[in-house]
């Protein structure tokens, strides 16, 4: 914590528009994202300050009144080793109080401005939505929490794909979800994209600064926290505690505020970028086997199932939707598969982000919910398990473009 | 090219240059590496193991024999007094005509009042109403700079500010970076006078960078607050600090004025110094 000698430093040179790193006022310090290759969560840095976020999905009856919603939760945390410099002399019911304010400031930014569709995350209207429970965690406190799990939070929600679902009649219950290693997973639909950014006051309002550090934060009068959208939108407003600002100077952070979010957007669209292609490598290798580069195409004699290359071409992400179909409804595939797992009820799913009621095996391990109607849910198997699905691989074979620019992108990553 | 990876290409060299109390014959291993055959007389210390006789490293470090005791230091430890050290604390507590100061050690260390040269620089034996009055030199939560005195046995740590070097710290802003990364110098308080700036650096790895003090007793400084340039050059100097220390070299005089010199060079502002262009061509000067 600053003592009086070093805020009157920082003060002071506040007063000459200057600031303890060199940066200018309305600038913020470098910004970092990191991405799960199973896009499972999303690692967001503002200079030293470190926040990580996670997205669980859960498929279950929707919400009463909204029957054609999904929903979704913002949870924010603190990492133990941070709790004991932050808060040590602090009461514990403060702290929790602070990361309830922190969750629902997150949660007004995303889900109250409608940046997430909520409806395209329902299944079967009244029946079956997916939740989304977004898990924010603070690793490491440098000044500017709310920006950094603003950060993480959106890294995350751009980055999650949720497993994919289909209808399928022939199924009791109607529902096949795909696990994530099977079919492509579906990635969240948003409108926008709100950035959260917090500007602190000195010396009586006389002085504004974006992301400030540590020390500029134990030394400020006063702190706003905004989210708006590179586009010009206002998501949401924080004026907690703390001086107040004139209304000039909260229209200023706001006009400041729209172009660093497009700065910072640009920031999260490179990242997103090598992430999709670090993405599509980390499922060459995994289909592939580590020690056989060769072995990976589209030739019928390789054993593992080639990459998924939904995720290349949109063109032929519909084919193989097209070639699946009529797989998904032979049941003669469906039997053998009922007859392997344990019971006929139960599914283990290879990724833990989906949990389907009922389904015991989940990391979790504490889900024994009962639904009301009995459902069986199963996911094709669309891997070489079987002689009958390398035949669907047989098919796209066939279509030698998307094989070409398979191959060169797989050269590529197999350096 | 990611900052890790110039740092983990580091050579053992560095490694061992770093280790001031073990210099040219320096043995480093790994974790896993055999030291030797453990006998019957020998001690094991902090960092080995023995497995089927054989004294095995725990730790990456240095293998240091004292008699008949074998440890292996690391290179990122807790800072360790030794007398004569210049370190920079922060005041914890106030007690027992003594402040406790904080140094990021593993004990905090002890400033005794007798240990402080009182205002007017007199020496007297000091009375209950100094006693009362030591908020008046040092209260809780200032940074003062010192030195180390004496170490005792048990690990207590004491310090003295008798000379007028030491004391109180303002003006200016603390960095912190690994103990293990400040050079032992023989000056550990240097002015850079082309820039105007003063750095103290703390062997306990915190860095006091500000106005430079001067030795006559009283604020002269307070005047020189109002210059821009002074604490841009002050924002610089911090910056090459914290450069360094990600960069994990070595953090003396010379390589704080070398780096700092590098990005007036380039043009590179100082709140652009933690970018990779800059650390690619730091790295590349370092060789």
């Amino acid at each position: 914590m600053a003592n009086n000698l070093e805020k009157e430093f920082v003060l002071e040179g506040l007063k000459l528009r200057h600031r303890t790193d060199g940066r200018g006022l309305f600038a913020c310090r470098p910004l970092e994202f990191e991405f799960g290759t199973k896009d499972a969560y999303c690692i967001a840095r503002l200079g030293g300050s470190v926040a990580y976020a996670s997205v669980i999905a859960e498929l279950d009856q929707p919400m009463g009144g909204r029957p054609s919603e999904g929903t979704i939760k913002f949870n924010v945390d603190i990492a133990r080793a941070q709790y004991s410099t932050l808060f040590k002399n602090k009461d514990p019911v403060r702290v929790n109080h602070y990361m309830i304010e922190l969750g629902r400031f997150i949660e007004r930014s995303f889900r109250e401005s409608k940046a997430i569709d909520l409806e395209s995350l329902c299944v079967q209207a009244g029946r079956r939505v997916w939740h989304l429970q977004v898990d924010l965690k603070i690793l490491n406190d440098d000044g500017n929490i709310p920006d950094v799990l603003g950060y993480a939070a959106l890294g995350v929600l751009r980055v999650y794909r949720r497993p994919d679902v289909s209808i399928d009649s022939s199924v009791p219950g109607g529902l096949v979800v795909h696990s994530l290693d099977d079919r492509e997973g579906v990635p969240l639909t948003l409108h926008h994209f709100p950035v959260c950014l917090t500007f602190a006051s000195f010396d009586e309002g006389d002085v504004i600064v974006v992301d400030p550090s540590s020390l500029e934060e134990s030394t400020c009068d006063g702190r706003l926290t905004i989210s708006v959208t590179p586009q010009g939108e206002l998501c949401a407003v924080q004026k907690a505690q703390g001086y107040g600002m004139s209304q000039t100077d909260v229209m200023q952070c706001i006009q400041a505020g729209i172009e660093l979010a497009e700065s910072s957007c640009r920031v999260l669209e490179k990242a997103l970028k090598s992430h999709a292609v670090a993405r599509v490598a980390s499922r060459v290798r995994r289909t592939a086997g580590q020690d056989s580069p060769k072995r990976v195409g589209f030739s019928s004699e390789s054993g593992p199932a080639p990459m998924n290359i939904e995720s290349l071409d949109p063109s032929v992400r519909d084919a193989m939707h097209a070639a699946d179909e009529p797989i998904e409804d032979d049941d003669d595939d469906d039997d053998d598969n009922e007859q392997d797992d344990a019971g006929g009820k139960r599914i283990t799913m290879d990724t833990g982000e989906a949990v389907c009621p009922g389904d015991d095996s989940h990391a979790d391990g504490s889900k024994e919910q009962v639904l009301d109607e009995p459902t069986q849910r199963k996911y094709t198997s669309i891997t070489n398990s079987s002689g009958k699905n390398v035949d669907i691989y047989k098919e796209t074979s066939d279509m030698v473009p998307e094989q070409d620019d398979a191959m060169q992108l797989k050269d590529a990553f197999l350096r | 090219m990611k900052i890790h990876r110039l740092v983990e290409n580091a050579p053992r060299q560095i490694i061992a240059e770093s280790m001031s109390d073990a210099p040219g014959n320096a043995v480093c291993v790994s974790v896993g590496d055999s030291i030797e055959n453990f006998e019957e007389n020998t001690l094991r210390g902090h960092g080995t193991l023995v497995r089927d006789d054989t004294l095995v490293a725990t730790v990456c470090g240095v293998v240091e024999r004292v008699n008949k005791l074998i440890t292996v230091k690391t290179l990122h430890r807790r800072y360790g007094a030794e007398v004569g050290d210049v370190v920079v604390g922060r005041v914890t507590e106030i007690g027992g005509k003594r402040w406790r100061i904080d140094l990021q050690a593993k004990q905090e260390a002890q400033l005794m009042l007798s240990a402080v040269s009182l205002p007017g620089g007199i020496q007297r034996r000091r009375t209950a109403e100094d006693e009362l009055q030591m908020r008046e030199i040092f209260k809780e939560g200032d940074l003062v700079s010192a030195e180390v005195q004496a170490v005792h046995q048990d690990g207590v740590v004491l310090l003295h500010t008798r000379s007028t070097r030491y004391g109180l710290l303002k003006h200016g802003q603390l960095v912190e970076v690994s103990a293990c990364l400040v050079k032992r110098q023989r000056q550990h308080m240097a002015t850079f006078d082309e820039y105007g700036v003063g750095i103290i650096l703390g062997c306990n790895g915190l860095i006091w960078v500000g106005i430079p003090s001067t030795d006559a007793v009283g604020d002269s400084a307070d005047a020189d607050m109002d210059d821009a340039s002074l604490l841009e050059s002050i924002a610089r100097i911090a910056q090459s600090i914290k450069v360094l220390s990600r960069m994990q070299m070595m953090i003396s005089t010379e390589s704080i004025g070398q780096t700092a010199r590098l990005s007036l060079e380039h043009g590179i502002h100082a709140s652009e110094m933690g970018r990779g262009d800059f650390l690619k061509i730091l790295w590349q000067h370092k060789e």
